[in-house]
């Protein structure tokens, strides 16, 4: 039984992703959420976000004097009738948002215990980039039933590929198929520092808009400024920190020789109690670290343990984070 | 480039032992994880938080610098003095003279001074490293090698318990001498005397640092009886007994002379002696009896010699049948050594039984040997020592006479050539021809053997291979000495007793003919602990298995009578032989350890009453101390070291 069987999504365009492809009863749930954005988003398109912009859409947002050369159909003639003085009816305006999704496919993502990371067929379903993969299916689908635009970018050690900004639930296949690539083989194993793929010039998007980071977060530096060199982007970031069920709590026990994935470098521990707990230790202010970097920025943390259904983690813990939720 | 310690390459063990442990070190099943990043954080937080962990390099560094510091004290050779395990060897000798029976000193509870050096030497050999080899000599006329190189302290306790006194001339020098040869040159080695300072070792040059003395015995006084004779008279015997006395006190005592098997003394008199004096008691009217023991009773420390034994002369001559022309020369030298001569011409004389009862030993003087060729004849020649003087009238057969060419002597010890020197004599002719087996020329003139002697079934046979008359020997004195000699050896068997000789000596008896066996009947011994006092020991033989006439004198002073059996196991004889202790060792001195040549124990004789004296062990105890090499101790810290720098880093690296 393949990945794609088991996480119950199919693949109705043949093979074209049929890893990533949430199934249609997911599918169906992420159709009625919408990205959340955070403040008033500016685009090109008419879309569905509220702009920070004053427009034409149907919701009020304030009264204002007439000057001659207003539309005068957005004169308030009942106003007018009571006072005799013109005031012009003013409307939020109505814009798109560009989600961007940065996934994250170094070697240390795509790592699956005894198996050949180049053949994603044969991953198990808690397999970190393929989780987060179908994460950003999910979040990607959601954002183009809303009306905005999705975008995608892998990166490992450096910027491997990029979905240019698509828009429409038509659109959604192009993306699926961008992410099911980004499960192939990386032509590079991935950096220690995040900045290396992402803070280099062009690697975030030129427009204001919602990024969300997937990533294992197993950078031993340049979290924070990356963190930082989003902000500066004006981009509304979701940190979606991605980690194996082994991750969070190592099956670990003995005295072993812990070769990295990425750097293939050997070390040698004698796990036992105390170094579990310490290692718990670790991870906490790893994580402690990132989120406390994430709300200074006001930015999104989502953590996200592989091991539990794709289905609860889109549809009830993204949810309940508001990552993802209804339009009004 | 020298090694000074070559033996300490064995540490470059240690280069393969490291290389080792990097092969052999631990192995980690290898696991693969996605990232090392969270493990580094945690084993830096470890580290971080543990006082062990934040030591650890410092921990390394402080082994380090102990290892330096550990080289830099090894490069300096340190040494410490203390007990060295060495296998130094420690050669013990034991001065077994007569003078160690003495009385011991007073509290050992020892029985005498024997016993009580040998408890010390027993108890200090306990004391000793156990890798250290002991070797035993105890000092004899001969020093006797009872144990080399011994480590069992079992068997070196067994064979101190073994030794016992040595009555005869002990040589402690010759002793000494090879102890001193045993430890020379070898470091540590002790040297152990055990004695009573009694001994003569003035020529031993013995290391003075390398000797340990273990005194025994006591200051005491010592009463001889310095000499002993009886005469036999008529009607009674008359006795002369002389006494010394040695000690700082005068000695009283009485002096008793008991007959042979007697209790009751049949003199006595009492005496008083000064210190040194030496005094002469002359008995009269003794009753007669085979012989007398001299016996002091007083209160002296040596009792070996105070009792002594005397024996009438006896007067009793040999019978020798003269066979051959007669010469007037050779019967008076004859007659001279007390020889009663029966004269016998082969032609017309046939010994028989009754005639050959009373021949003692047998003269052939240029007698022709073909002449007497009967049954009678020659069973007579076979039973008796036969002297045969060969003529150059008439030789023996295949006997030719020569001329010798010079007149060099080359006389070689035997009883017969024992006072004879044959010089400035000349010898006209010698008969060469064969002596027969078992003769050895013990005389050589001009290149020519001149007399033969040996035995011929156990009977001395003696050949003179000239006429004397062919030379101007009857005119010179040798002959009558040779005569007598030859009397005496040949004839010896008839003799008288056998006189007096020292404990262990070595005596030439002549055998009686016809001895087939002869045995030491011991009859009294001295008031002396006996080692083993058994009452007839078989007498020695000689390799053909003939009693030997060479005896060694049984080891303890007494009264002993040397008994010959015949085939038919009848007694041929019996003589008496008093022994007595070599008589230097009655020589009691005041200060026994002075002046006998040992370095360092001049000062000492007030301790040697004492048993071990203090400064002896002291200096011993400052012997068996050495200065020992810590390097390789050193080294062995190093390898722990190393060892614990290895285990520290590779828990550093694991947590």
């Amino acid at each position: 039984m393949s990945a794609a069987d088991r996480a119950g999504h199919s693949a109705p365009e043949g093979n074209k992703g049929k890893l990533v492809r949430p199934g249609e009863s997911l599918l169906r749930g992420v159709e009625r959420l919408a990205v959340a954005a955070s403040g008033r988003t500016r685009g090109t398109q008419q879309g569905k976000r509220r702009s920070g912009a004053l427009g034409s859409s149907l919701e009020f947002a304030d009264y204002r004097a007439y000057v001659p050369g207003d539309d005068i159909r957005r004169l308030d003639w009942n106003v007018y009738g009571r006072t005799g003085r013109a005031y012009i009816r003013q409307y939020w305006d109505e814009q798109e948002t560009d989600v961007t999704f940065y996934l994250d496919v170094s070697r240390s993502m795509r790592f699956e215990p005894g198996k050949p990371e180049t053949n994603p067929d044969t991953w198990s379903d808690t397999n970190k980039l393929l989780y987060a993969a179908r994460i950003a299916a999910c979040a990607g689908y959601a954002a183009l039933c809303g009306d905005d635009r999705a975008a995608a970018v892998r990166f490992a050690g450096s910027v491997e590929g990029r979905l240019h900004p698509v828009r429409g639930r038509g659109a959604a296949h192009r993306l699926f198929e961008f992410l099911e690539q980004s499960l192939g083989p990386a032509a590079d194993p991935g950096a220690e520092d995040l900045r290396v793929p992402l803070a280099v010039p062009g690697a975030l998007p030129p427009r204001p808009g919602v990024s969300w980071l997937l990533t294992d977060g197993l950078y031993a530096s340049g979290i924070e400024e990356t963190l930082k060199a989003f902000a500066a982007a004006r981009q509304h970031l979701v940190f979606v920190h991605v980690l194996a069920p082994d991750e969070w709590r190592p099956a670990l026990r003995g005295e072993l020789r812990l070769i990295d994935a990425e750097t293939e470098a050997a070390k040698d521990v004698a796990v036992h109690e105390n170094a579990l707990r310490a290692y718990d230790e670790a991870l906490k202010e790893h994580v402690r670290a990132i989120r406390r970097r994430c709300m200074e920025l006001g930015f999104v943390y989502f953590a996200v343990d592989t091991s539990v259904p794709l289905e609860e983690t889109v549809l009830v813990r993204m949810a309940r984070h508001g990552l993802l939720q209804r339009p009004r | 480039m020298l090694f000074q310690s070559a033996a300490s390459a064995v540490f470059a063990l240690a280069l393969p032992a490291i290389l080792l442990m990097y092969l052999l070190r631990r192995r980690y099943p290898e696991t693969e994880i996605a990232s090392h990043l969270l493990w580094r954080r945690a084993l830096r937080e470890q580290e971080a938080n543990r006082p062990w962990q934040r030591l650890r390099r410092t921990l390394l560094l402080l082994l380090q610098l102990i290892a330096a510091a550990c080289l830099v004290f090894a490069l300096m050779r340190p040494h410490v003095m203390g007990q060295a395990s060495s296998a130094a060897p420690v050669v013990i000798v034991v001065d077994r003279s007569a003078s160690m029976t003495a009385a011991a000193s007073r509290g050992s509870g020892e029985a005498d001074a024997l016993g009580e050096a040998l408890q010390a030497v027993a108890a200090a050999a306990e004391e000793l490293q156990s890798s250290r080899p002991v070797t035993l000599i105890a000092a004899g006329g001969e020093p006797e090698l009872i144990l080399q190189d011994e480590t069992d302290r079992r068997k070196i306790r067994r064979a101190l318990e073994a030794i016992g006194p040595h009555y005869g001339r002990t040589d402690e020098e010759a002793a000494l001498t090879l102890a001193d040869a045993l430890v020379r040159n070898k470091e540590g080695a002790e040297l152990w005397l055990a004695t009573d300072g009694r001994i003569r070792a003035g020529g031993a040059t013995v290391e003075a640092s390398a000797i340990r003395l273990f005194a025994a015995g006591r200051d005491g006084a010592n009463t001889s009886i310095a000499a002993f004779g009886l005469q036999a008279g008529a009607e009674s015997h008359a006795a002369a007994v002389t006494l010394i006395h040695y000690g700082a006190r005068p000695a009283e005592g009485t002096l008793a002379l008991v007959p042979a098997g007697g209790k009751a003394p049949a003199a006595e008199r009492t005496f008083r002696l000064e210190p040194g004096e030496q005094r002469v008691f002359a008995f009269e009217g003794l009753p007669a009896a085979d012989y007398y023991r001299a016996e002091l009773r007083t209160a002296d420390d040596y009792t070996a010699d105070n009792a002594a034994f005397a024996f009438p002369a006896a007067a009793s001559a040999s019978r020798v049948l003269l066979v051959g022309e007669r010469s007037l020369f050779l019967t008076a030298a004859l007659e001279l050594a007390g020889v009663d001569i029966v004269q016998a011409d082969p032609d017309r004389f046939e010994p028989d039984d009754e005639s050959a009862a009373g021949i003692d030993w047998i003269v052939l003087y240029g007698a022709d040997e073909r002449k007497l060729d009967s049954a009678a004849w020659r069973s007579l020649l076979a039973s008796r020592p036969v002297w045969r003087i060969w003529t150059a009238s008439s030789p023996p057969r295949g006997g030719t006479a020569t001329e010798p060419a010079d007149n060099r002597v080359d006389i070689r010890p035997h009883p017969v050539t024992a006072h004879i020197t044959l010089a400035d004599t000349h010898i006209a002719w010698i008969v060469q021809a064969d002596p027969g087996p078992g003769m050895e020329p013990v005389a050589v003139y001009g290149g020519v053997p001149v007399l033969y002697a040996g035995t011929a079934d156990g009977r001395p046979q003696l050949v003179l291979a000239f006429d004397p008359a062919d030379s101007d020997l009857p005119l010179r004195p040798d002959f009558p000495i040779l005569a007598a000699q030859a009397a005496e050896w040949l004839g010896g068997a008839a003799g008288g007793h056998l006189g007096r000789a020292e404990a262990g000596s070595r005596i030439e008896i002549g055998i009686r003919s016809g001895t087939v066996r002869a045995v030491w009947e011991t009859l009294e011994t001295a008031p002396v602990r006996t080692a083993s006092a058994s009452d007839a020991v078989e007498a020695e033989r000689n390799a053909d298995g003939a009693v030997s006439a060479v005896q060694t004198v049984p080891g303890v002073p007494g009264l002993y009578r040397f008994v010959e059996y015949d085939a038919d196991d009848r007694v041929l004889g019996a003589r008496l032989l008093a022994v007595h202790a070599a008589e230097a060792e009655g020589m009691w001195t005041d200060e026994p350890l002075s002046g006998t040549g040992l370095p360092g124990t001049g000062g000492e004789t007030g301790d040697a009453a004492s048993g071990t004296p203090d400064g002896a062990e002291e200096a011993a105890s400052g012997q068996s101390d050495a200065w020992i090499d810590l390097v390789p101790y050193i080294a062995v810290l190093l390898l722990l070291l190393l060892a614990a720098e290895w285990e520290v880093y590779r828990r550093g690296a694991a947590f």
